[in-house]
């Protein structure tokens, strides 16, 4: 797993001046080797509003990167179509949105009396190339909007304070099947496995991505391994029986493969430069693609795109996170419900899980850090039901190796799993969260 | 027969010569670097975030290689499984140094540009980044996501990346450019560096004003729906 550095080779005057010359020659012809008539390369960032509060003003910050092949700026201009239920579709043309805002607040603020969300969905060009969020199925993507959203305190757990969990699975980092396998950062981060999953059973899969395999253990011990490719941008989701489903990421391909104890399948590709999570719900698997920031059905991957995490049951999750507050929701028939807003003066970085109980009952894993008077960082899991908070504790951020920032917890039944890793192994680390989730 | 032995050893010697020209000539041709890398800089008054955020976004889908600085454009890795023996890609301080386009001397401040065909690291490495001295041509900065601008940088002692855009994900992660590894390579990925404690900010000096060279124009409002 260690990297080698390749050894220089020294060479006598004599073949240096034959080899430069070939060199010479080589270089020449490759200078120039970027064609100009290579389509621009379009990159549509934007922070999706995801729920929003009636009454309050409603931006949707938008990037439109638009680069030659030569990694030049070039031009490129955005069309933004709004449409709110009962009324017309309108389209503006923004022209080129570098750094700039959308602001749906009307359009919200009509939603607010009627239909309750607004659809919106963006088409990037230059020249040829062209972009549409979303890129696939015939429904936008939209921000829901809601007159009821309690607003609940993030309790202020200091620093330090963290629970202990029962380590349910070790691995010392090596090769081989009772080990996992680490990638050291040297100028890179280091990489360990990229993600995990716990079905109904206990049962913990491993994506061991340093050494290429679907490891399943029971007890703490290695009932199945399965060779596959994995990159460490991958990210599994297991059922409740204990089918897997790995997303990774192929060039501008998002890949998905189910993994059984016999098989492992290819079941979907959909077109997008980066995966966020892999989640099922009712036995069925939902990929959240990026930037677009939409979930997909894998047995429907041209079928409508949604904002929030399907359950399978025709609800969906929503969760949009910030600086200072974490909101999450539910959509049922088209409307937001049971929404909360958990806000805090402390700083927070990524949200590392929201889940559902039901509606209006959800656990969420927050990441609050400080720069002073010493860095310092840890996760918080919130329990928040009916819009009041239940249950709080601080967790540990034990990263030895660098994780992707969603795959580190899982919430099953009664229990909350981390991933944690510290510089002699991998763990996988349980919490009691003390009644049925 | 002294002379006979003479010549034959230099005949020897000549075809081990020979021998060695004909290994050498093979091994730069199977160097990815030596094949399609080749110089080409020059000094740049005019350094912006924006273009630096274009040049990050073609290295974006190319190789990794530490200790490397030189990448095409064709959105694959050329020497996969190849770690650091002269193959695709940058590390992931040669991506910041190039795409910031720093001077290739340590503490000089300045810029430089440098084509991506360009093998060329820079002096800097992660730690660098993660803790500059003053004489530095970057320095720290606060790290939220209030205080932080695009193509600036999240550092730890191993690693640095750049924020790709001031936007980010609905689950609050962010968007970077970094080199990230040989298998990953170079990418526009998906990080959790800002909540890290590990990882600090910072940011490179005397950024060019993106609105430049037409700075007095005001900058465009909200798009706003009626």
């Amino acid at each position: 797993m260690l990297r080698w550095k390749g050894s220089v080779v020294a060479v006598s005057a004599l073949v240096a001046l034959g080899t430069v010359a070939a060199i010479g020659a080589a270089r020449a012809g490759s200078a120039g080797a970027a064609n100009p008539s290579e389509p621009a390369r379009l990159t549509l960032f934007y922070t999706p509003p995801v729920l929003a509060r009636a009454g309050e003003r409603v931006r949707v910050p938008v990037d439109l990167v638009c680069a030659t092949p030569r990694g030049q700026v070039c031009s490129a201009s955005l069309s933004v179509t709004e449409q709110t239920a009962g009324r017309a579709a309108r389209t503006i043309d923004a022209g080129p949105t570098h750094q700039r805002s959308i602001d749906l607040t009307r359009p919200a603020r009509r939603a607010a009396g009627g239909g309750g969300s607004v659809g919106f969905s963006f088409l990037a060009r230059s020249g040829s190339t062209s972009l549409a969020y979303p890129a696939g199925g015939s429904e936008p993507l939209r921000v829901y909007v809601t007159s009821e959203m309690p607003n609940v305190a993030i309790p202020d757990i200091p620093f330090g304070q963290t629970a202990t969990g029962r380590t349910v699975l070790y691995l010392p980092w090596g090769s081989g099947p009772t080990h996992a396998g680490l990638q050291p950062g040297h100028e890179s981060p280091t990489l360990g496995p990229a993600s995990f999953d716990v079905d109904a059973h206990g049962r913990i899969s491993l994506l061991d991505s340093e050494q290429n395999r679907l490891a399943v253990f029971r007890g703490g011990r290695l009932i199945r391994q399965t060779r596959l490719p994995l990159s460490s941008d991958s990210d599994i989701a297991t059922s409740p029986s204990g089918v897997a489903f790995i997303g990774d990421r192929s060039g501008a391909w998002v890949t998905v493969r189910r993994a059984s104890a016999h098989a492992v399948t290819s079941i979907a590709a959909i077109a997008s430069p980066l995966l966020g999570q892999v989640r099922t719900a009712s036995g069925r698997a939902f990929v959240n693609v990026l930037p677009e920031d939409s979930w997909v059905a894998v047995d429907r991957p041209g079928g409508p795109r949604t904002v929030g995490l399907p359950n399978g049951n025709g609800l969906q999750l929503l969760r949009s996170g910030g600086e200072h507050r974490i909101r999450v929701g539910a959509v049922v028939g088209g409307l937001a419900r049971d929404a909360v807003e958990l806000t805090t003066r402390r700083t927070l970085g990524e949200v590392a899980l929201a889940q559902m109980v039901r509606t209006g009952d959800y656990w969420i894993v927050a990441h609050p850090y400080r720069e002073r008077p010493t860095p310092a960082d840890q996760f918080e899991a919130i329990h928040v039901t009916d819009g009041a908070v239940v249950q709080a504790f601080a967790i540990a951020d034990a990263s030895f190796a660098d994780q992707r920032p969603l795959n580190r917890f899982r919430l099953v039944g009664r229990y909350l799993y981390q991933l944690t890793t510290s510089p002699d192994g991998l763990r996988v680390v349980r919490f009691d969260i003390g009644r049925e989730s | 027969m002294k002379r006979l032995r003479s010549a034959t050893g230099m005949a020897l010697v000549a075809s081990a010569s020979i021998a060695i020209v004909i290994g050498t000539a093979s091994a730069s041709r199977a160097s990815w670097v030596s094949n399609n890398c080749s110089p080409y800089h020059f000094s740049d008054s005019v350094f912006q975030r924006k273009t630096s955020q274009s040049y990050a976004a073609v290295a974006a889908g190319e190789g990794y290689e530490w200790g490397g600085g030189c990448w095409n454009d064709n959105n694959r890795d050329d020497t996969p499984g190849a770690p650091d023996s002269n193959g695709e890609g940058p590390d992931c301080s040669g991506l910041v140094f190039k795409t910031w386009e720093l001077k290739n001397s340590y503490g000089t401040s300045g810029g430089e540009y440098w084509d991506k065909l360009e093998n060329v690291h820079g002096p800097y490495v992660a730690a660098d980044f993660s803790s500059p001295t003053s004489s530095m041509p970057f320095h720290s900065i606060t790290k939220s996501v209030s205080s932080m601008q695009y193509m600036d940088a999240f550092a730890s002692s191993g690693h640095v990346a750049l924020l790709s855009s001031k936007t980010d994900s609905s689950s609050s992660s962010d968007y970077v450019y970094e080199a990230k590894s040989d298998s990953s390579g170079t990418g526009l990925n998906y990080e959790g560096y800002m909540g890290n404690s590990s990882y600090k900010a910072a940011a490179r000096e005397d950024w060019t004003a993106d609105c430049y060279p037409n700075c007095g124009s005001p900058t465009g409002p909200d798009i706003t729906f009626p």
